[in-house]
């Protein structure tokens, strides 16, 4: 107990960051806390009601309670949002690691496919991807993981060509240790610190990319509260209803931020780690 | 294979090995040119060089972590050289190294217990219910109290380090140690601990030792025999009680001569080796070292000189001795 408010004392910032985030996740799993209304009960007679006491966001084209549409878009944002991280770190390390340890005609592979993927515009490549398999939530994940993971690779990549140099690699090979091993063990395992580093101030950034293909109407669908998609529905309104793009912008602008400044402090974090 | 009848004494041999890698616009270095030795089984070879003759290339090629661009090394007769996949796996249970710098040979993050057992595992020759015994067996082979199994490289003394290094390279019982400069980075007490646990292990167990270093004195004091390189060739191949009294090779003689000795004479002037070692990416047709030497003739620069036998036992690569 002692070691742990020794170390909320010493990272301040970053545990208030680490509250917050936990708090948003809290409201993620449990968004009856905020708002006991349903997200999609449609109510016609208060369609584009101003904020008010009984709507303290207003209500939409539909009646429905903005709201609650803002907490229950938390659920739809910020799990694809891991899941995206998630997966172009899981493709993108495991391609660099392999295509970086082993070299040659395999690393030529896989990164010229890289390198092909990173040309394209990303969000127009991911758009003509989601233009082929269709419309959905899952099928923008997919598109966006698909034009996201050359940078982990990169990443996975340079750091595994410095770590393979090294002396302790050259006695595990001659202490017998298998590849499978030495790859597990030593090229993910150090280049672990960095690539979570980014993969932690990219939470934020695929949550807005998420949100880009959903406002262009790639991603979610209606009548999904999605923050993107809630954007491209108010955006007719703006003039008599601004409130329907304020209040899911600020929610996207509020979440976004705290996960791109706990990746920041996590950095800053490691690499006072690694110099001590 | 042919020349099987020669290599009955060494157990481990390289035969005309050279290494070159690539360098930068097209240029090549030469970091082995044409080496030729082996190390003798239970006994000692030291090899000696100023830095960067190629000397630490070698060890990499004989321990196959490596590949010579041309030549063959081989190991109790068996060629070695191009090895790959599980056959090299079980090669480089024979052979283990212990490297130059004992900070930079460990994973950051790995406690000396399981540096040590990673090892004893690898090779699956130990039961796991054994495992722990042996850790404890090799620790004190190398004179560490049990406890340092819990300790992280970075919490070690440099002397400490290089001895979890040797307990590590003992693990998979091999027959030969390559020691990359193992005791230039300690101080003067910890050598001398490191050299006799080598000394030791060498008696119990018969394992034959390739020991690199820079330091004349400590090699010709420490090894059987002595090999001399100089810009990636060997120039000298000798018995170590023999360096001090009949070295041939101008290379080795001015060596000797730069030896600090707290008996020696300070009012006398220190001879140097004249001039720079030439560049290995530029490699001189003759003899490597006519430059600088005070015999050089003519012909040095033209011929590159071969190591010919000048006394039973005594190999030396230069026409003017």
């Amino acid at each position: 107990m002692k070691k742990r408010s020794a170390f909320i004392w010493k990272h301040k910032v970053f545990s208030v960051l680490l509250l917050l985030a936990f708090l948003i996740l809290l409201i993620v799993i449990f968004p009856e806390i905020l708002t006991s209304k349903d997200p999609n009960a449609a109510v016609m007679m208060d369609a584009l009601q101003a904020p008010s006491r009984a709507h303290p966001f207003g209500t939409d084209k539909l009646g429905r309670d903005l709201f609650a549409r803002v907490v229950y878009g938390a659920r739809t944002s910020v799990p694809t949002a891991f899941l995206l991280v998630f997966l172009i770190f899981s493709i993108g390390s495991f391609l660099g690691i392999i295509a970086g340890y082993f070299g040659g005609f395999i690393d030529a592979l896989i990164m010229r496919i890289a390198d092909i993927m990173i040309a394209f515009p990303g969000l127009v490549l991911a758009m003509a991807i989601v233009g082929i398999l269709g419309p959905n939530l899952m099928n923008a994940v997919l598109a966006i993981a698909a034009v996201s993971w050359p940078k982990y690779a990169r990443l996975a990549r340079s750091l595994v060509l410095k770590i393979r140099q090294r002396d302790y690699v050259a006695a595990a090979v001659l202490t017998g240790s298998r590849t499978g091993y030495i790859l597990r063990r030593y090229m993910f395992r150090l280049s672990l610190p960095t690539l979570i580093v980014t993969a932690a101030t990219d939470i934020g950034k695929m949550m807005l990319e998420m949100a880009a293909l959903s406002f262009l109407g790639f991603g979610a669908q209606p009548p999904t509260p999605e923050w993107g998609l809630m954007l491209n529905e108010g955006r007719s309104y703006l003039q008599i209803a601004p409130w329907l793009m304020i209040y899911p912008g600020l929610a996207m602008f509020l979440v976004v931020s705290v996960f791109n400044l706990i990746g920041d402090s996590l950095r800053d974090l490691l690499d006072t780690a690694q110099e001590e | 294979m042919s020349e099987g009848a020669e290599e009955n004494k060494g157990i481990l041999t390289a035969k005309h090995v050279t290494k070159q890698f690539p360098a930068a616009k097209g240029r090549i270095l030469t970091a082995c040119e044409d080496v030729s030795l082996e190390i003798e089984k239970g006994r000692t070879l030291g090899i000696v060089g100023e830095s960067g003759c190629g000397k630490s290339t070698l060890l990499r090629m004989l321990c196959g972590i490596e590949k010579p661009s041309s030549g063959h090394i081989f190991f109790q007769g068996w060629e070695i050289t191009n090895l790959r996949g599980e056959e090299r796996r079980q090669m480089h249970r024979h052979i283990q190294m212990i490297f130059q710098d004992p900070m930079e040979a460990f994973h950051p993050a790995m406690r000396a217990g399981e540096i040590i057992e990673e090892s004893i595992r690898n090779y699956a020759a130990v039961p796991k219910s054994e495992r722990a015994s042996r850790e404890r067996e090799l620790l004190k082979a190398v004179d560490l109290p049990e406890s340092f199994a819990d300790r992280y490289p970075h919490q070690m003394s440099g002397g400490q380090r290089q001895r979890v290094g040797i307990a590590r390279a003992l693990a998979p019982d091999p027959e030969i140690l390559l020691c990359d400069e193992a005791t230039s980075a300690l101080d003067v007490a910890a050598q001398k601990n490191v050299l006799d646990i080598l000394s030791r292990l060498q008696r119990e167990r018969e394992i034959s030792i390739g020991f690199v270093s820079h330091d004349l004195a400590l090699v010709s004091s420490f090894a059987d025999r002595v090999a001399v390189m100089y810009l990636g060739h060997v120039v000298e191949i000798l018995d170590a009680e023999d360096v001090a009294d009949h070295a041939l090779h101008p290379y080795t003689k001015a060596m000797l001569d730069s030896i600090f000795d707290i008996h020696m004479d300070f009012s006398r002037e220190i001879p140097v080796i004249r001039g720079e070692a030439p560049s290995p990416l530029n490699m001189p047709p003759g003899c490597p070292f006519c430059d600088r030497c005070s015999k050089a003739c003519e012909d040095c620069r033209k011929k590159k000189p071969v190591l010919r036998e000048a006394e039973p036992g005594h190999f030396v690569a230069c026409e003017e001795v």
